[in-house]
């Protein structure tokens, strides 16, 4: 497994969604996360772009649920120290597709 | 012509300049990009204490407020409430700010924390903040003032500052549900009463004595108005009736029986059908002109209409090509109506969603009945429940959740449950709605007005 796929395997456990949501399918969050070589957070996550907290609740309550995410699941396992250059920091972009079924 | 080339040239350079930039980037301190593409749909733990008064009567309604606020957010499918035993941090030490650590270790996502307060006017004041446990942030805070026989109502609308602020949509708890309150054995001699409660069981009241039949109430969505059909010397007749004065008027007279009868969304008209020499068809009404349109005209029986959120559709249900379907038009006279449901069995009572991204319906088949949902151009079908008789769907204010009734076979005598359900917009979350006798028919208020 390589790091990518065991970041994904546990930041999609730690993620609760509310399904059924409006326009969920259209919905894309990106969050920054910056780690320690433990997988620890090196410090808070950002919630990237100018969107957030400009009027779109549902936006914010999503961007919000996908930092908890990030908050709970830390510190990450089973990362590669070796390669702690290529995963020091990271960028999610959290998009519910998978979880509607067309 | 020199401009443009000149604007062009400008360009290429920016290009240039750019390009090189944009490859080397990966290859240096890049961060490394992962798609999530799933979560699970776990409802959110919250931690709920009790608010917070400091005295006696004050902290027994703090109890209580609480306990309304969790029994909200439980039932909704949505949220898991923590065991308040297992709480570190006091209601009154949390005052002051919640110690985020403590509510971590219990691994609440969000944290609720309130107090209660008599004002030296008698009036009271309620205080609610919402807590990001993970994130250590304040999400938001009210306070409300009202009288103390209120405390009900101030509960609800925290619950639905709560629901909005954690799901970005529009809560549901301070609605009521008016429905059909049926007594005595199925049949011409069983009693129907029009009934109201609040959206959890509580307050509830007849609002008819039973000495006529009563059938698909509906609420108004601007006024405390309900809108219903009853029989006058054998003949269905639509009536209003003011929730608060308890007054009823016939609506109109018309030359044939009149029947499914439903406001439009702004609360000006009613739209309805009416039969005539063995056909039926759609009639809209304005409230304050009394004006009557007649909307569809077939030898065919029309049926059950519902106006889209926006007012410029009407969805109802026609056996106009032999089996009842579902069919929609543009909201003007003799527009051209268009079939949207081509599922095998029939489709009935038709509903639009408030938020207008569906309608919800009743399918039968092969002798069963189905709640379903699908997209107003009649894709994405899907069916939510289904059962001996399940039928009447009606949309939360929010668009999220559907409430409907479900039959179970009667006995020799005519005996046999009838009884309310909710069901989530993603089929989980099914419930009873406990009443006290049978019950069908149900529609869900809007959100009330905070003056109600």
């Amino acid at each position: 497994m390589s790091e990518i796929d065991a970041i994904r395997h546990q930041i999609q456990r730690c993620w609760s969604f509310p399904a059924g949501a409006r326009n969920a399918e259209k919905l894309v969050i990106r969050i920054k996360v910056f780690l320690n070589t433990d997988g620890s957070l090196s410090k808070s996550p950002e919630i990237v772009g100018s969107y957030y907290k400009t009027g779109d609740l549902f936006y914010d309550s999503a961007a919000e649920s996908a930092r908890r995410a990030v908050l709970k699941c830390a510190p990450l396992k089973h990362l590669p120290v070796d390669k702690y250059a290529r995963w020091r920091e990271i960028t999610l972009t959290f998009n519910p597709r998978e979880m509607l079924g067309g | 012509m020199w401009i443009s080339f000149k604007r062009r040239l400008t360009f290429l350079i920016a290009l240039a300049l750019v390009w090189p930039a944009m490859v080397i980037a990966p290859t240096a301190q890049a961060a490394l990009e992962i798609d999530i593409t799933k979560g699970n749909v776990d409802p959110l733990p919250v931690a709920i204490p009790d608010f917070y008064g400091a005295d006696a009567p004050a902290s027994e309604l703090g109890k209580d407020i609480g306990q309304v606020i969790t029994a909200n957010l439980n039932r909704s499918g949505l949220f898991r409430s923590l065991n308040p035993k297992s709480f570190i941090q006091t209601p009154e030490s949390l005052q002051a700010r919640p110690r985020f650590a403590d509510w971590r270790v219990l691994n609440a996502q969000a944290l609720v924390s309130g107090k209660v307060g008599v004002e030296s006017d008698g009036r009271l004041r309620v205080v609610f903040r919402l807590w990001d446990v993970l994130a250590g942030e304040q999400m938001t805070a009210f306070s409300y003032f009202t009288t103390p026989n209120n405390w009900r109502r101030i509960a609800h609308v925290i619950s639905d500052a709560i629901y909005n602020r954690l799901t970005g949509e529009a809560g549901y708890f301070d609605t009521r549900i008016v429905y059909v309150a049926e007594k005595g054995p199925r049949g011409k001699n069983q009693k129907k009463f029009l009934a109201i409660m609040d959206q959890d069981g509580y307050g509830h009241r007849f609002l008819t004595n039973g000495s006529y039949l009563v059938l698909t109430p509906r609420f108004s969505p601007s006024r405390q108005e309900i809108t219903y059909l009853s029989y006058y010397r054998n003949t269905p007749r639509v009536y209003l009736y003011n929730i608060d004065t308890g007054q009823q008027e016939i609506l109109g007279d018309f030359p044939g029986m009149t029947y499914a009868p439903r406001f439009s969304p702004d609360g000006d008209k009613v739209i309805m059908s009416m039969a005539r020499g063995g056909k039926s068809n759609i009639y809209v009404m304005d409230l304050r002109t009394r004006i009557i349109n007649q909307m569809t005209d077939t030898p065919a029986i029309d049926t059950s209409p519902c106006y889209s959120p926006d007012e410029k559709f009407i969805v109802f249900n026609s056996d106009r090509g032999g089996r009842k379907q579902l069919y929609v038009m543009a909201a003007r006279p003799r527009s051209v109506a268009k079939r949207i449901s081509f599922g095998k069995g029939q489709y009935t009572t038709p509903v639009w969603s408030p938020r207008g991204d569906l309608i919800a319906f009743t399918k039968s088949r092969k002798g069963k009945f189905y709640i379903g949902v699908m997209r107003p151009d009649g894709s994405g079908e899907r069916l939510l429940s289904g059962s001996f008789l399940d039928e009447g769907p009606t949309w939360a204010p929010n668009g999220r959740v559907l409430m409907f009734f479900r039959q179970e076979p009667s006995d020799k005598r005519g005996n046999g449950r009838t009884r309310l359900w909710s069901v989530d917009l993603t089929g989980y979350n099914k419930r009873e709605i406990v009443t006290p006798i049978d019950a069908s028919d149900p529609a869900w208020s809007p959100l009330s007005p905070l003056n109600r």
